[in-house]
Parts: C-alpha cells; structure tokens; sequence
C-alpha cells in the first residue's frame, strides 16, 4: 500500500509540489478543475480504505459524498454563509452518522450481497432528496458557500482568490487524508484491515470479531468521504442528487481501478486521470459518457493492474511486503 | 379507501410484481451459475422496453416487438456471454462492476444515439385496450391482466426448465457448489451460455411488457435494476423461488405504498431489506449458514 | 472403559454434539472430553465427521444439538473469534496463512487478537513490542525461529505447516485442535512435529485428527474412534488396538 522505495516518494512528493504550484501559473478555469480533481481525489482516497485495504466493494460510496455536501446546504441559512469550522464538522459527522446505519447493516452480508446492499441504501438516500423537497428536488439547490472564518474574523480574499483558496484547502485535507491513511495501515487497525482482505475467515480463526474491523473501516471512509462531499459544496455552492447517485460511486470505482488497487496514491493518479480524461472527452465529443464507457473497457480488458502498474521500473514498485499476490512474493524469492 | 380501488392496487402490485420476477430471476440464475453480477441487467430491460417502443412506432404493433425480445434477447445474451462475460467469471468483483457499469454507459449512449433523449409513452394495443369487468363495480385492464398471464406462463417455464430438464440440474448443481459445474467440463460452457440468454431474453421481454405499462425514458433501467437487486437480496443467494415471493412482496409493498402513502412509498422497499438484513441476512428465502 | 484417564479435571467436554446438513447426519451425539496435559487423537475413515466435529468445538459451524461446555461455560454455537478468545485454538488442514505478510506478521496478528489488554488500535504495529515478543516466541517454539522477516508465502511446505501452528500457539489456547498437522510433510519433518506435539499436549489440552496410524498410536494418551458421524469406541492406544470392533470397522490389519 505504501511506497517504500525512495525513488517513490520523491515522485510523490514531486506531484504534491507541482500540485501546490499549479494555481500560481494556471488560468482560474484550470485552478477550480483541479479542485474538482482534488476532490475526487478525496472520495477515491476514501473509499480505497474500504476496497484496496478491505476487500470490501460499496456500490454505495458517493452517498456519505452527497450527504455530506447536503448537510452543508440544510445548516446553511439563504445568503448568509456559515463558517467552515461549523459546516466541516456537521458535513462529516453526518457522513460518519449515516456509514454507521448503512454499515452495520450492510456488513452482515458478503460479497456481491455487500455490494448490493450498499448499492440500494445508497439509492435511497438519492431518493430522499430526488423526491422530496429536503434539498431542492430533482434540479438540486445553491448555498451560501462556507466562510473561512473564525468567530467574527473572516480570512480576507477577493473574488479572484476564492476560488485559489478553496483549492489550497483541497490539496492541504487531501495530503493530511493520505498522511492519515499511511498511519490508520501502518497501525495495530491497519494491520487487520490488511488481514482481512487477504482471509477473512482466517482472521476470524486468529480471534478478530472482524465485523467491528470492518465496520471501523466502513465509517472511516464514510467520515473521508464527508470531507470530500464538503469541500464539493464549498467549491460549487450548489448540491444536486447526482453527487449521490450510484454513477458517482462507480466512477470512484474506475479512479480506483485506474490508479491502482494496491496503493494508496493509486486512487489520487486515478482520479487526476479520470478528471483529465472527462476533460479532454468534452473537448472531442459532447458524449462524454461514450468515452467514459470506453476507457472503462479498456482499462478492465488491458490494465488489471491501473496506471501505476505500468511504465514503472520493477524497482520502483510497490514493496513486496504489502502485495497480496503470489507473484510478488515470488519476485521477492527470487531478489534474495 | 374503496374496496374496488384496493383491488385494483392488490392487482398492479401482483403485476408489478411479476415484471420484477421476471428481471431479477435472469439476475440471480446468472449470479447462482456464473458467480458474476451484471448491472447492465437494468439495460437489457430498458432495451426490450425500446424494442416495443421502436417496433410499435414502426408498425404499430406490440405484437411483434414480443417475439422480437425474444430472439433479439437469445442473440444479445449469447453474444454477450461469448464475447465479453466469459472471460471475467474468475476476475475481482471490481472488475465486474465496471466492466458492466461500461455496458451501462455504452447502452444508454446507444439509446441516446438511436432514439434521443426524449420521453416516450406506448399505446396499449387497440386489442387489449378495454377493462374486464371483474364484479359489479370493478373492472380491470385488460393489457394488464394479459401481462400477468404473460409473466406466470413465463414463471411456470422457466420453473419446469429448472426444475426438470437436465440443464437445469447443472444450474441446481452449480448454485449449491460452484465448483461442481467446472467439473463438468465442456459442457459448461454452453450451459452458461444458455443461462445468459435465458437471462437476457426475461430482462429484454419484461422491458417489452413493461413499456406501455410504464413508458419509456432514460436510465429507466437503473430503478429497477436496484430494485431487483433488493427484490435477489430479500429473497436470499441464487434462489429463483426466494426470487419470484420476494419480488410479489415487494410489488405490492411499493405499488400500495405509492398508492396510499406517496410521501414515504420510495422508503419503503428499503426498510424492507433493512429489516430483512437484521432478522435473516442471508434472505428470506436463503440457506441459513 | 477400564483404564485410567489423566487424572487432570477436563477442559473441554461435549455432550451428544450433532450436526445434521440437511437429511444427512454429520456428527451424531458425540460426548468427548479433552483434559489438560493429555493428547487426545480422533481417528476415523474419510466422512466419519472428524473435522465437522473440530469445527464445531472450535465454532466455525454451529451444532444443531448437544452441548459444548469450555472450563464448565456452555460455548455452543459461540462464533469462531470467541471460542478462540476463550482459549480454543485450532490448525487447519489445508495451509490457511497470510501468504503476503512477513512470517513474524502472521503470528503477531494471533498475539493481537486475542490480547485483553486496552490498546491503541491506531498505534504503529511495529512498537508494539509485547506482541512482536510473543510472535517470537512461538516462531521460536516451532523452529521458525531463524525466518521471522520473510513472507509467509515463501516457506517450504513444512514450514508453513510450523507457521500454522505457530499461529495457534500464539492465540494463548488452553485446548488446541490440530486438523491433520502432518499432511503433506516428509519423514524428517514429521520426526520434528512429533517431539513438538509431545511436548504441547504437556501444557495443553489436545485434540489430534490424523491419518498416520502409526504417528497416532506413537503420540495419543487416548483415543476415539469415529465411523459414520457416530463414537465407535473410545480409550487408551493399547485398548483401541486390541478393540475388536475397531479392528473390524476400521483398522483392518493395519495394527
């Protein structure tokens, strides 16, 4: 999951200084793209706690996303921003509150039966806001977007530097996601997390009640989730059923799969990637989910292993340790 | 509430029922054998849903879209197995997902590409477009009756296909222990094949009967596509039984709940399972482990 | 029975255990007891019910009837991570490791679960040396010692059967179940599990399922024999052997 080489965290920590330059010589379009990209970044991020380091695969992911980013909008009165050190916390509580229920109902079942059910619970938090009134119906709602101010002091930006702001705290709670994650797997938790995705019913064997593990996770990641779904609200000022809906869970999906399984920066390059692609998608074709499903093909058929399994040197790749595969521990045989 | 209004809602619900059957049984027979979940099962719906669509502008009768499901089901499920499914049966679970949530996006592109984005209703054929007077105040559609005619002989095949052909015993086999249809070789592959088709063509079929029922649209494949995911969850793990009493409850709890509780009908499915994953999580209808 | 059993009180006794799958009965009312310092092997034919009998004394199944009293505390139909919480440990018969963590992880893991001291879950597992102590420890006992930081996947066969046990032993059982701990192993490997399984059934109570005949006879201080789910004789190696019902169903002139 963790880079050990030292040629890998000189990359990464390349990419978070090129990430932090970008607002400096990029056009303001280009800074709120890549906050959107930060963004997904986050919800990539999250759900990797539960897929890459689990083994559990939700269908249901985008809804602490969605849940979040509503919460935002109903504490939010009209025109009157509310500070971020209010609508944070309340975004990711509400996200934690909610992957508690879906949880600890969804992780009685397994497999394909996980994904369904978090599947159908997480269309169902679509419906309450599709069908009712809560948050603006099908057409979604505006919001005053967060302030970043404490008591009656208010950070003093410009129009222009808003939107510089907002991408400057995505890249800060992303690395801080990252970093947080590098401990959560290096931990005793981690660990389990870890065993659990090899052999569950061997753990269970060992002792673990591996349901509380799970579950521990499924909130973890419903918790990251809200941030992400937060910073959405703060970034647009405006929420709508599609943040929540189960495309949104599967794009997360295809970051993921994009990027990698086995890593924890697989889901950030994925989700930069995925951005770029839609980008460039709009650019060519006004049918954007045409390309999405092709590049979606493709990287199934041809890339099993996402974008960070390709064009690396052998050396600089994952550390053998953390791999679950046979064939890593094989190269690992054969290295001494 | 009216007594003849009730009924009348007791019927759609057994109808609606019934369609969901018909969706969720094609879901649960290709999970039980193959081991793989096809999310674009919605899509075959929403395609046999635009056959009668397509067909009924184009002749003006449902009739023939029916037979048109049919094969045009036979040869999508079969294309479909051969060309792509096979080769994921023994890949992750996240593989499948997208692979499927592709034919998904692919699919609607499609639609959209042959027929617009557009909102569609489709006329009930002028044959059937009268009530059966049931008793002296109440009558009901005769297309729906008709439906649910359809949906039981369709039930009643693909029960005795199970229950009493040879192909069936490797799909009774394979649900029970995967593990046993590999052990049967070449013969495997063909009866995936069959299953698949089997599947398509009840997704591409209840999409048909569905379409002047319900009309057609956009991503109309995803809400039933969901809702038979919690129909094969209430009803428990490759059970086509478990299916087919999971999918009535469920028509009628959502058809009567729309009816007399529209505020909080959409909820209601989704207690359900709530309720269902805390009493017996592996379905109704389930093996107990 | 005649002979004299291990004088010890008994850690572990079932009462008319059955399992029943469908119409077809599994194990049908086996009373056993299993008592501190004695090895105790349960030999049967394929399909006697050994192993559906270790997985419902070790909780992987539940028994459809009959009791399962742990130190006198009822732990029928108790999930699996809580049997081995409560001390019943158990080795597989098909290897069943973490073939992509370190060997030293693998046992760690087995010291974590079961530790009743309050930890922080979120404490780097690499500074928690009382767990990585234990690990050693048990890696010590079975002579895997000298292979502590290299995956688990790419031990011999053998080793990883000493790896499994290894595993269990660091789960602090007071009843071990071993589930055919020999399979697979040559003869010198074998030579070395033997001194080891004698000198564990000293400090626990052990339940052995096994094949090799004369491996059991050599270790067991008592023995059942199971046939068709059912006990068919129980008592020491030396009264086993001269059973002649045994001998009939079973031994054949393998004794």
């Amino acid at each position: 999951m963790l880079p050990r080489s030292t040629a890998g965290r000189v990359l990464l920590g390349a990419g978070a200084l090129l990430l932090g330059a970008m607002p400096v010589f990029a056009q303001p379009y280009y800074v709120e793209l890549g906050t959107y990209a930060l963004i997904s970044a986050m919800l990539a991020l999250s759900l990797q706690l539960l897929v890459g380091c689990t083994g559990l695969v939700s269908l249901g992911h985008a809804a602490f996303y969605g849940l979040a980013a509503y919460t935002v909008y109903l504490i939010t009165p009209a025109n009157n921003g509310v500070s971020i050190l209010i609508t944070l916390p309340a975004a990711v509580a509400a996200a934690g509150l909610a992957a508690l229920i879906v949880g600890a109902l969804s992780l009685r079942t397994r497999g394909f039966f996980f994904l369904m059910v978090t599947l159908a619970f997480g269309q169902m938090v679509f419906f309450i806001f599709h069908d009712t009134k809560l948050g603006g119906g099908t057409d979604g709602a505006f919001l005053s977007r967060p302030l970043l101010s404490i008591l009656d002091w208010e950070l003093p930006l410009t129009r222009r530097q808003r939107p510089i702001a907002t991408y400057y705290l995505s890249l800060g709670l992303l690395i801080a996601m990252y970093l947080s994650l590098v401990l959560i797997l290096r931990s005793l938790f981690g660990r389990v997390l870890e065993g659990i995705r090899v052999n569950e019913h061997r753990m269970q064997a060992l002792g673990f009640n591996t349901y509380r593990y799970k579950l521990a996770a499924f909130v973890i990641a419903g918790l990251l989730a809200g941030v992400a779904g937060h910073m959405w609200a703060m970034h647009r000022g405006f929420v709508n059923p599609e943040l929540i809906g189960w495309h949104r869970s599967a794009e997360a999906l295809l970051m993921i799969l994009m990027g990698g399984l086995t890593t924890l920066h697989g889901p950030i390059i994925g989700a930069l990637a995925f951005t770029g692609l839609g980008e460039f998608a709009q650019l060519i074709t006004e049918r954007k989910l045409l390309v999405e499903g092709l590049v979606i093909l493709f990287v199934v058929l041809a890339l099993p292993k996402g974008l960070s399994g390709i064009g690396m040197p052998r050396w600089m790749r994952r550390s053998p340790t953390t791999d679950g595969s046979a064939r890593a521990a094989a190269e690992a045989r054969t290295h001494g | 509430m009216d007594f003849p209004g009730l009924l009348a809602q007791l019927l759609n619900g057994f109808q609606h029922g019934l369609l969901l059957f018909l969706i969720a049984s094609g879901l649960t027979l290709i999970f039980g054998v193959m081991g793989i979940i096809n999310l674009a099962h919605g899509s075959l719906f929403m395609i046999g849903a635009y056959v009668a669509f397509l067909v009924t502008r184009q002749w003006g009768s449902l009739w023939l879209a029916l037979p048109m499901a049919m094969i045009g089901g036979i040869l999508l499920g079969s294309v479909l197995e051969r060309g792509l499914f096979r080769y994921f049966y023994a890949r992750d679970h996240l593989d499948q997902v997208l692979l499927t949530f592709a034919l998904i996006l692919l699919f609607e592109e499609g639609r959209s590409l042959l027929v617009g984005n557009e909102f569609y209703s489709v006329p009930i054929p002028p044959l059937l477009d009268f009530s059966v007077p049931v008793t002296s105040g109440f009558s009901y559609s005769a297309y729906r009756f008709t439906v649910i005619g359809i949906c039981l002989a369709l039930a009643a095949l693909l029960f005795y296909w199970i229950e009493r052909t040879k192909t069936g015993a490797v799909i009774r086999a394979a649900a029970e222990k995967p593990e046993m249809v590999d052990v049967l070789g070449i013969d495997a592959r063909r009866v995936h094949m069959t299953v698949f088709a089997v599947g398509t063509t009840l997704a591409l079929i209840a999409g048909a009967l569905a379409a002047p029922l319900y009309s057609v649209y956009p991503n109309m494949g995803d809400g039933f596509l969901i809702i038979s995911f919690v129909v094969v969850v209430i009803g428990g793990l490759g059970s086509v039984s478990g299916a087919l009493w999971s999918a009535l409850i469920i028509g009628l709890v959502d058809t009567l709940g729309k009816a007399y509780a529209p505020k909080v009908a959409g909820l209601a499915v989704y207690v359900l399972m709530a309720a269902v994953l805390i009493w017996r999580p592996s379905g109704l209808f389930g093996q107990r482990t | 029975m005649a002979e004299a059993r291990a004088a010890s009180a008994p850690v572990l006794t079932t009462h008319e255990l059955t399992r029943r799958f469908g119409g077809l009965i599994a194990v049908s009312n086996v009373s056993l007891s299993l008592h501190q310092g004695e090895l105790h092997a349960v030999i049967g034919p394929n399909g006697a019910g050994k192993t559906t009998l270790v997985n419902m004394l070790s909780g992987q199944i539940r028994p459809t009837a009959g009791r399962i009293a742990l130190e006198g505390r009822e732990v029928a139909g108790e999930p699996v991570w809580r049997m081995t919480r409560l001390g019943v440990g158990r080795s597989f018969q098909r290897t069943n490791i973490f073939p992509s963590l370190s060997v030293e992880e693998n046992v760690r893991l087995a010291a974590q679960a079961v530790c009743k001291l309050r930890r922080n879950p979120f404490k780097p597992a690499r500074r928690e040396a009382d767990l990585i102590e234990k690990a050693h420890n048990a890696l010590q006992r079975v002579g895997l010692g000298g292979v502590t930081t290299r995956l688990a996947g790419t031990l011999s066969h053998g080793e990883q059967r000493q790896l499994e046990i290894a595993m269990t032993l660091a789960g602090d059982p007071k009843v071990l179940l071993l589930d055919e701990p020999l399979a697979g192993m040559g003869p010198e490997e074998s030579q070395r599990l033997t001194s080891l399984l004698k000198g564990l059934a000293r400090e626990h109570a052990v339940l052995l399922i096994e094949h090799d005949m004369d491996f059991v006879f050599a270790v067991a201080d008592w023995m059942t024999v199971m046939a068709e789910g059912a006990v068919l004789a129980e008592g020491t190696p030396a009264a086993i052997r001269a059973n002649a019902v045994v001998q009939e169903a079973y031994l054949g002139g393998h004794a």
